[in-house]
């Protein structure tokens, strides 16, 4: 349901798969059942009310949960059932921002960026440095390279976060809740670097969030989960979702009406 | 096209794994040809990411003589757009710090961040003393429970380590003056010197280090968590006291419980030292009745008192270095090394006057 528009001028080969995932903590299940495809140059965005498990699905996708049960594709090889060293290899092509920047306290923010540039590639330290800057300079951050991440604001964090989540050249982005908490100039040209990496670079996204209007604006796919149904209730393109789901759920989220007669309760 | 044009070309993926090497050829092409027009190919570039971005930027930037300038050909339009047309000066890094300081200036730096880390100290010393003043006479202020906890933690967790430090202190005295005084004679006062060392000094000297280390240090983390996660500025903002919420339990619950500590320590410790002079011939009963000829109550309360002192000091530095943290896990961890390090270095230096004061 979801290659028709994506296969056109993309491989066959999605680049992450989720089948049949099923996830928790201990005994609780969050989600089960959930299957879909990311497509690469797609910007996928994972969406739902508070609590109904979004970071935790993208958890497991990068192999830092491991599953109840099914599997996560990255181009096609398996991080579930990886071993450590293939798991390392296969995240290593993943760039990942956590939802609060996950900065090291220890390192300026210029540093920060740096960290994966010092660590995997032998560029010479000038140029990671302008590498580097113009990372942040790409998410507004290239005043605040010689600040610690202590003197940073949460918005600050998060675009830190994503600078660093792309130093290392991944080809797929997951972003955890990258506008939430910003002002909305912020967050809109957060949107357009977004689609402009996308764009220029073929980069994949795959984003968590609940802002709508980001998600109106970005998301060529939205897939959507909800905490009492447990499962994926709808996946399709946002506006679309919006306008014609079938499921009350689905449009009570895209038009924010909690209150309109529901199946079950808003998020 | 100009003979003296030198070419060099990118081709295929310009990506993190493969620009270091490319950009170091570049720039050695660049500055080998200093005044010569220099003509990057850039036609059979199929993909570059953020690196290979900043390189083309960093070739097209360089400040090079009119004549010798850097022509990008053949780049796809859609990489093109890529490359950033920002002002290079907002990518140097800001200057910092300004000019160096004198040795005369450094000095006097340091010597007033040190004095005005001791004034706050007092300062919060003094808060302390009126917040306890304030809550002694109402009922209800001082959070018992809290105190209790604490206590239990920080004292009968600590037991153990206390009795093994305290025993081994007492062996180890009593062997190395036992050894010395053996070969005078004087065995026998060998139980002086423990019952004085062990009572007067060791006693609360050991188990305030261990205190310092074990306590004073998790009560700098615990709080300054609490105020890296703003739970000291919710305390706040309810109209709540931090001094009386946070800082009154443990000092109190410090002040109870370091003496008590002690004089575990102070059991043990003669106890090692009387198990060391049964080996030099000191039975039991002897070295009890010497014992009690050598020392006083007063040694005994010397060191209680002392320990009690040094309780309340190493609470009131966790807690002040744990309110003192400033944001993110690192000043987590300096708060806690800092008031370990404080409180041993107070401790001492309280011991010493403590000494001076009592013998003169």
């Amino acid at each position: 349901m979801d290659g028709d528009e994506a296969t056109a001028n993309a491989p066959t080969t999605p680049a992450v798969s989720v089948r049949d995932l099923k996830i928790g903590y201990g005994s609780r299940v969050l989600l089960e059942g959930a299957s879909f495809d990311v497509w690469r140059g797609e910007i996928l965005v994972i969406l739902g009310g508070s609590g109904c498990g979004k970071s935790s699905l993208m958890k497991n996708m990068i192999g830092l949960y491991q599953p109840m049960a099914g599997d996560v594709l990255i181009a096609g090889e398996s991080i579930v059932r990886a071993g450590s060293t293939q798991r390392a290899r296969l995240q290593r092509g993943l760039g990942v921002m956590y939802q609060a920047g996950a900065l090291f306290g220890s390192l300026t923010v210029l540093e920060n960026v740096r960290f994966p540039l010092d660590e995997f590639t032998d560029i010479g330290l000038e140029q990671k440095n302008l590498i580097a800057r113009m990372l942040l300079h790409q998410v507004e951050m290239a005043d605040a390279q010689s600040l610690m991440p202590a003197e940073l604001s949460g918005g600050m964090l998060k675009r830190a976060g994503i600078a660093r989540a792309m130093a290392l050249g991944a080809e797929i982005l997951m972003l955890d809740e990258p506008s939430a908490g910003l002002d909305p100039i912020t967050a809109a040209n957060l949107d357009r670097t977004i689609l402009g990496l996308r764009d220029s670079l073929g980069l994949t996204f795959v984003v968590v969030t609940h802002e709508l209007q980001s998600i109106l604006e970005i998301a060529d796919r939205a897939v959507m989960l909800d905490a009492d149904a447990r499962r994926i209730i709808a996946e399709g393109v946002p506006s679309e979702l919006r306008d014609r789901s079938g499921d009350e759920r689905v449009r009570q989220f895209f038009n924010r009406r909690p209150d309109a007669p529901a199946i079950s309760r808003g998020s | 096209m100009d003979v003296d044009v030198v070419t060099f070309s990118l081709k295929g993926r310009v990506t993190v794994h493969t620009v270091g090497s490319i950009w170091a050829e570049a720039a050695q092409a660049l500055a080998r040809n200093p005044d010569r027009p220099i003509v990057i190919d850039a036609s059979r570039l199929e993909y570059i990411d953020a690196t290979g971005i900043a390189l083309i930027y960093d070739l097209q930037r360089g400040r090079r003589p009119a004549g010798a300038e850097v022509e990008i050909r053949g780049l796809d339009p859609s990489l093109a757009a890529l490359i950033p047309s920002y002002d290079p000066v907002e990518l140097e890094e800001p200057a910092r710090g300004g000019r160096g300081l004198g040795a005369i200036e450094r000095i006097g730096r340091a010597t007033l961040a040190q004095l005005s880390a001791a004034a706050r100290m007092l300062t919060f010393l003094a808060d302390c003393g009126v917040a306890l003043l304030q809550a002694i006479p109402r009922r209800g202020i001082i959070r018992w429970g809290e105190v209790l906890s604490v206590a239990a933690e920080a004292g009968a967790n600590a037991v153990p380590i206390v009795l093994l430090i305290g025993f081994l202190m007492g062996v180890i005295i009593a062997f190395e003056i036992g050894l010395v005084a053996q070969q005078f004679g004087a065995v026998i006062f060998v139980v002086d010197g423990v019952g004085v060392a062990v009572l007067r000094e060791l006693g609360a000297l050991m188990t305030a280090i261990v205190f310092a280390g074990r306590t004073g240090a998790a009560f700098a983390a615990q709080i300054g968590t609490q105020k890296v996660n703003e739970e000291v500025s919710a305390i706040v903002t309810f109209g709540l006291d931090p001094l009386r919420f946070l800082v009154l339990p443990r000092l109190i619950a410090a002040v109870l419980v370091v003496p008590l500590l002690t004089v575990l320590a102070d059991v043990v410790g003669i106890f090692g030292g009387a198990l060391v002079l049964a080996g030099f011939n000191i039975g039991f009963v002897q070295f009890y009745n010497h014992l009690l000829g050598a020392v006083g109550i007063e040694d005994f309360l010397v060191g209680l008192a002392k320990a009690a002192i040094f309780g309340l000091a190493i609470a009131a530095i966790g807690c002040q270095r744990g309110l003192a943290t400033g944001a993110g896990a690192t000043s987590v961890g300096l708060s806690a090394t800092s008031a370990v390090v404080t409180s041993i270095v107070w401790i001492v230096v309280l011991d010493g006057l403590f000494t001076v004061l009592i013998s003169s």
